[in-house]
């Protein structure tokens, strides 16, 4: 078997890419690591921790192509997730209303009024729409809510998940004019550094927003 | 020219005559007396080497050392059949064989087997053409199965120092052993036996069990490793990184009394966890850049969220008692203590942490650290069981303590204590536990104490 000539430059990361992969497209992993069998340390999960190792020629090709499928991945978690985030994000809003609607009808004079005449039902009517008001409000802060209370708000996400797609789809484009290259020029490390903090971004976001 | 025998002669002429003066960037050997300019290190060889030449490669000892950028290795052996024999002035039997070289070769193994290559001795059994190479095969892998089983090679510690040959690949070697000024060492060696790690100060570590190295000169640790009971609640993890699937690992095996938070780290809140673990055997996994004897933290896109240097790390797990291991890349290379001498992924480094809290001693927990999922070279040192064995140690006391206190309240005699720890914050706590606990028991009673 002829050797291939080996490169010992360092080479951008792409662990995240590759960890995006392997939890939501492990199919395309696998197809990348048998398409590239000499590159399988560059498509290992985790990150190799210091020193230099000589890595095959075919080396940018991998993480060009490693890059494009994490960011086309990351673009259909980023198309699988926000519809369902702006559904959730669209029934908290109900539930807020509906809450809010509640706290003004407990709230509201004319009970006072019919009070006078009906006493203790309308006195129990009242505690009623008050109590349903805070638990409806409850409900929707759970429903606007995320996966952890300390890491922010759902609308948060949605934006941040906006953000990721647009920025995954203009990187997209890039390494696909790129990918004709010789992929020499120093700008394709660039866009694969981008490329692995995007996929980065998209793993925080998926794994809090759930 | 088709007679491989003239081809040879002339190579024996070449390197004879060029044995006479010293050339740049090339290998000189020849069995005569003396190479010109390692007079010193011949009689050095003299003095480790056994007088008696012996024919037999797996009785053969090697001599190793070097001479400014030139590796010199001399042998014992003396092939039957050798072309021109002469006596040696040193011994009396036939000269040594020595080869220098300042070419590249990064295996010990190929320099014994161009040394005693049948090729440049010529001798007379192996001048047929048909049979040569047949020959020549076999006795190259004679000289391999030697090597790991037979052959006493002697490295002269000035090897380790040399940047040149510092990383002479040792190999299967069976039997190594260290040459200093004063001793020789005998270690029980596998393959890298010998490591010396570190630019300042140097350390020579050796190997003493699979894939575990100590420091050369204590060798009585590794007993000891294999008799102090492990405890894992000893260990906290502490990964100094942001990958994700490393960081998920790190969640999902290692219990979380074990963990050190990871959320917003920074170096002080780094050397500050330090303090609130005192006395454990600190994790720390993290990316060691080449030469940079710096832990570095990057996000995604590669930029430095923040570093911190491997010395700061060692003198804050000093004044805290916390034995640190660092999991990083040639971590010991780069100046840490106790860590590794090769690369190692990030959710490798957890799955081996993760292993190792299994372990029933601190031998097998260093197995498992060294052996999961690969071969994994590592440096520890004592300290790594330093606390476990005080711990010990206070623990028999105490006990020592109760029994006393028991009888003694029992007769109503005097109870006289002392605890023998190396400790001083631990014997205090002990002392003052001790006597807490016996005025409690002791009220009521007509049982008295002193201290």
């Amino acid at each position: 078997m002829v050797q291939e000539e080996s490169i010992a430059t360092k080479l951008p990361r792409i662990n995240e890419i590759v960890w995006l992969l392997e939890k939501f497209d492990p199919d395309t992993l696998n197809a990348l690591r048998n398409q590239y069998p000499e590159a399988t340390g560059l498509l290992t999960k985790g990150i190799q921790m210091g020193g230099t190792s000589s890595q095959p020629a075919s080396a940018m090709k991998v993480l060009v192509a490693a890059a494009l499928k994490g960011l086309t991945s990351g673009v259909k978690i980023c198309e699988q997730s926000i519809p369902e985030i702006r559904r959730r994000l669209k029934r908290a809003n109900a539930l807020r209303f509906a809450s809010e609607v509640l706290t003004v009808l407990a709230g509201a004079s004319i009970f006072t009024v019919l009070a006078m005449d009906f006493g203790n039902i309308v006195r129990y009517i009242v505690a009623f729409f008050a109590l349903l008001g805070s638990l409806v409000a409850l409900a929707a802060s759970f429903v606007g809510g995320t996966f952890h209370s300390s890491g922010g708000s759902l609308f948060d996400y949605y934006k941040e998940l906006i953000d990721c797609q647009i920025d995954a789809k203009r990187i997209l484009q890039e390494l696909e004019i790129w990918k004709r290259s010789d992929l020499t020029d120093p700008s394709i490390d660039a866009a694969i550094k981008q490329s692995n903090e995007i996929c980065s971004r998209i793993l925080k976001t998926a794994n809090l927003a759930a | 020219m088709k007679n491989p025998r003239y081809l040879f002669l002339i190579v024996a002429l070449i390197v004879c005559v060029g044995a006479s003066h010293h050339v740049q960037a090339q290998t000189q050997f020849c069995p005569r007396e003396l190479l010109h300019g390692y007079e010193a290190e011949y009689v050095r060889a003299h003095t480790v080497l056994p007088d008696r030449t012996t024919p037999r490669v797996d009785d053969m000892s090697v001599f190793v050392t070097v001479h400014g950028e030139s590796l010199y290795v001399q042998s014992n052996y003396a092939p039957p059949g050798l072309a021109q024999p002469r006596a040696s002035s040193f011994g009396g039997g036939l000269t040594p064989f020595k080869l220098a070289t300042d070419e590249s070769i990064s295996e010990l193994s190929e320099v014994i087997n161009i040394l005693t290559d049948p090729r440049y001795y010529l001798m007379p059994e192996f001048r047929t053409e048909r049979d040569f190479e047949a020959k020549r095969q076999a006795h190259e892998q004679e000289i391999q199965a030697a090597y790991a089983r037979g052959m006493t090679i002697y490295v002269e510690e000035r090897l380790f120092n040399s940047s040149k040959w510092r990383e002479l690949d040792l190999g299967f070697a069976s039997d190594v052993r260290l040459v200093t000024s004063k001793f020789i060492y005998k270690t029980i060696l596998r393959p890298h036996a010998l490591a010396m790690v570190g630019e300042k100060p140097k350390r020579l570590v050796a190997l003493h069990s699979n894939h575990v190295f100590t420091d050369i000169r204590n060798t009585a640790v590794v007993t000891r490793f294999n008799n102090t009971a492990f405890r894992r609640n000893d260990v906290r993890v502490l990964p100094l990184l942001q990958d994700q699937a490393t960081l998920e690992r790190f969640k999902l095996l290692i219990p979380s009394a074990l963990q050190i938070d990871t959320n917003h780290l920074t170096s002080e809140a780094v050397i500050n966890s330090f303090a609130r673990n005192q006395g454990k055997i600190l994790f720390i996994i993290g990316h060691i850049p080449e030469r940079t004897g710096r832990l570095v933290v990057e996000d995604a896109a590669q930029g430095e969220v923040f570093s911190i240097s491997i010395k700061d790390l060692e003198d804050a797990a000093k004044a805290n008692h916390n034995r640190l291991f660092i999991m990083g890349c040639k971590s010991v290379t780069e100046g840490a203590g106790q860590g590794t001498l090769e690369v190692l992924n990030s959710v490798n480094a957890v799955d081996r942490i993760y292993s190792a809290l299994g372990a029933k001693t601190y031998g097998d927990f260093l197995r498992r650290i060294s052996d999961t999922g690969s071969k994994l070279n590592i440096v520890v040192d004592e300290v790594l069981i330093e606390g476990a064995e005080r711990r010990i140690s206070i623990s028999f006391h105490h006990d020592v303590i109760d029994l006393a206190l028991g009888f003694g309240l029992a007769s109503g005699t005097v109870i006289v204590y002392e605890v023998f720890s190396t400790d001083d914050d631990r014997r205090r706590r002990v002392k003052k536990t001790a006597r807490t606990s016996i005025r409690r028991t002791a009220n009521g009673s007509r049982g008295k104490h002193r201290n």
